[in-house]
């Protein structure tokens, strides 16, 4: 095939994008003498140390557990919650209906360090301080407005009449609802449950806030690596290079669908 | 052999001040194995009837009964009614045969039972060969044949209702599946109601006719008595086409008549046959103000001569009128003549000879008359 200049452009790109990534990864295969020592684009003393550790010392590996029972739970909460909302919204109208709606995408303007202390305070009184499940209801508070919109772009796209020949053809909204309606919107959910798990995934200050030891996440591990011997630089990579894999799986799920979930299932 | 019937239903939009009233009392039954067509203008309320009847929406006031069990509060799922609406809605992430199968697994259809019902429906309806084809794929037209077929597919169904059901459908196929309808509907003994505007499609495919205006059933009539006898003054000219015409005739005591030719002679006291008004029956003809002749276009006699030979004036062509226009439409013309100040259509044969004057009759057992847009005879 024959080179086009135009693609020279687009190669640029993709080295300015990738070299951060590929730095990373590049540094969680030396060792902490090379990354210190030397300038090499290859490690030249290639280990698995780092991730061997990551695998084996439970500080390191309980900070991708915790994390993933919390970000998964946050998804699950959120989906609950907004699908009957989302539902609400694109089928009935109701006294305020519109400003409710709005009003939801205007919570999602604060900065999460606003509720910083509410949150330690309330949740400190009622015992759930430290648990996966405060910082999963955390996140719900930023999850849930933006699921209600993505699902509710997504469920105006499907007629009403679905719903109306449901109910003629002989299903009970329930049954209607589980059977015909979220495969429907498979989609939208799949979309809405990435943007659920990528915030909470990312989200730092609210996790490392209200976790202290047992649901500690491992964005919290992460920035508390400091130790007698100085930074352990190589460590470091190699769990930054494993806390971007389970974004990449998850997007890869929905790659067909992400571009309608940032226009909130609006095409 | 389902019947159901509707009374006194009434239907208003919205609430507080915004309310719209929609269907002011309708009386109905609706006969099992009968089919009938429910026809209005646009706006009339037709979807809104068929909506209550098979509960989508519960009407404000009236009741809705199956077989003498009232269901006006029962949800759509309960009722057993299949419906087909005016645009194609089918589950797209089925397939064609999940789509016709959906129906049937609400209600418990043993797997045998299932594909039986679903294969008769589809070899009827040609979709045989897309039974694995995602519903989705599909051409709006193939859309829409899956969504009556999916209404199609429960035998036990009380009642069919089609909402302009093939509006959807390429228009010279369209006769196809009217015959296909009335086909799978002679076997089964459910009512089916055909909702539309359009009156030849009517006239072709029910039993009954339904003739709704502005919220109102008007007349319910085979077709023919619909076209010889139309109840009030806005059925004349709705169906038939070009409509009825008008006349307005004079009344002296007991005696109609138009130009001095006396038409018939009514009693004292009559009864109005038509429209909704059949309740109060007989009023003194005193009470009527308007009293008018309808005559359809197509049973005005037209002569370029005068026939002196019968008697009566109104049998031969007798009145002379002058053509204002002729409108041709293949095999038959429209002439248009004014007559004594009124504009009338007549519908002649293509082979009719015309010219700038000719003489018009009007056959007495084809005239209708109208007091106040009612009909009286």
């Amino acid at each position: 095939m024959k080179f086009k200049k135009r693609y020279i452009l687009l190669i640029l790109y993709l080295l300015f994008l990738l070299m951060p990534i590929y730095w990373l990864m590049n540094m969680s295969f030396k060792t902490n003498e090379e990354i210190l020592g030397q300038f090499s684009l290859f490690p030249e003393t290639f280990v698995w140390d780092n991730y061997i550790t990551i695998f084996t010392d439970a500080s390191w590996y309980s900070g991708y557990i915790n994390s993933l029972i919390y970000v998964v739970l946050n998804t699950i909460i959120s989906l609950s919650v907004a699908l009957p909302a989302a539902y609400a919204f694109s089928r009935y109208e109701f006294l305020g209906g519109n400003h409710l709606f709005f009003w939801l995408l205007s919570n999602r303007m604060a900065p999460p360090a606003v509720f910083l202390l509410p949150f330690l305070n309330f949740y400190s009184s009622i015992g759930i301080f430290d648990t996966h499940l405060a910082v999963a209801l955390a996140h719900t508070l930023f999850n849930v407005p933006l699921s209600v919109w993505i699902l509710e772009g997504f469920m105006s796209g499907i007629p009403k009449e679905i719903d109306e020949s449901a109910s003629i053809d002989g299903y009970s909204f329930p049954k209607f609802f589980v059977k015909l309606f979220l495969p429907l919107i498979a989609p939208g959910i799949g979309v809405t449950a990435f943007f659920c798990f990528m915030f909470s995934w990312v989200e730092l200050l609210l996790a490392r806030t209200l976790t202290t030891v047992n649901a500690k996440p491992i964005s919290a591990v992460m920035t508390r690596t400091v130790s007698a011997a100085g930074m352990d630089w190589g460590l470091l990579a190699a769990a930054g290079v494993l806390t971007i894999v389970p974004g990449i799986l998850v997007i890869w799920f929905v790659r067909n669908y992400i571009a309608k979930g940032f226009s909130l299932g609006r095409v | 052999m389902a019947t159901i019937r509707l009374g006194q239903i009434r239907h208003a939009y919205g609430s507080g001040r915004t309310t719209e009233e929609v269907l002011f009392g309708i009386d109905q039954v609706f006969e099992g194995g009968q089919a009938y067509a429910l026809l209005g203008p646009s706006g009339c309320g037709k979807t809104t009837l068929l909506n209550i009847l098979s509960g989508l929406l519960r009407p404000t006031a009236g009741v809705v009964t199956i077989d003498d069990k009232d269901v006006t509060l029962l949800p759509p799922e309960q009722r057993n009614i299949a419906q087909v609406f005016q645009f194609p809605i089918v589950y797209e992430n089925m397939s064609v045969y999940n789509n016709l199968a959906f129906p049937l697994r609400a209600r418990k259809y043993s797997h045998a039972a299932m594909k039986q019902a679903i294969d008769r429906i589809a070899e009827v309806l040609d979709l045989t060969d897309l039974l694995s084809y995602k519903a989705g794929k599909l051409s709006a037209q193939y859309k829409q044949i899956v969504s009556l077929g999916r209404g199609l597919v429960r035998a036990d169904v009380n009642a069919i209702l089609l909402d302009e059901a093939l509006t959807a459908v390429d228009p010279y196929e369209k006769w196809l599946f009217r015959r296909k309808l009335k086909q799978i509907h002679k076997q089964y003994p459910h009512v089916m109601i055909y909702v539309t505007h359009d009156q030849s499609e009517a006239l072709t495919f029910a039993d009954k006719v339904i003739v709704m205006n502005e919220g109102l059933v008007l007349q319910t009539d085979a077709p023919e008595l619909l076209f010889e006898k139309p109840a009030t003054k806005f059925v004349g000219y709705f169906i038939g086409s070009p409509g009825m015409n008008f006349l307005p005739v004079r009344r002296e005591g007991v005696k109609l008549s138009l130009m001095n030719n006396h038409l018939c002679s009514l009693p004292a006291k009559i009864s109005k046959v038509g429209g909704q008004a059949q309740a109060a029956s007989r009023i003194d003809l005193k009470h009527i103000k308007n009293w008018e002749l309808g005559i359809r276009p197509e049973y005005i006699t037209l002569d370029l001569k005068p026939n002196k030979t019968t008697r009566n004036a109104l049998r031969s062509a007798n009145f002379k009128v002058k053509v204002m226009n002729v409108t041709q439409l293949g095999s038959t013309n429209i002439v248009k003549v004014i007559f004594a100040g009124h504009e009338l259509l007549i519908k002649v044969t293509e082979a009719t000879r015309l010219a700038e004057t000719v003489y018009i009759g009007f056959p007495p057992d084809k005239i209708c008359i109208y007091g106040d847009g009612v009909l009286i005879a």
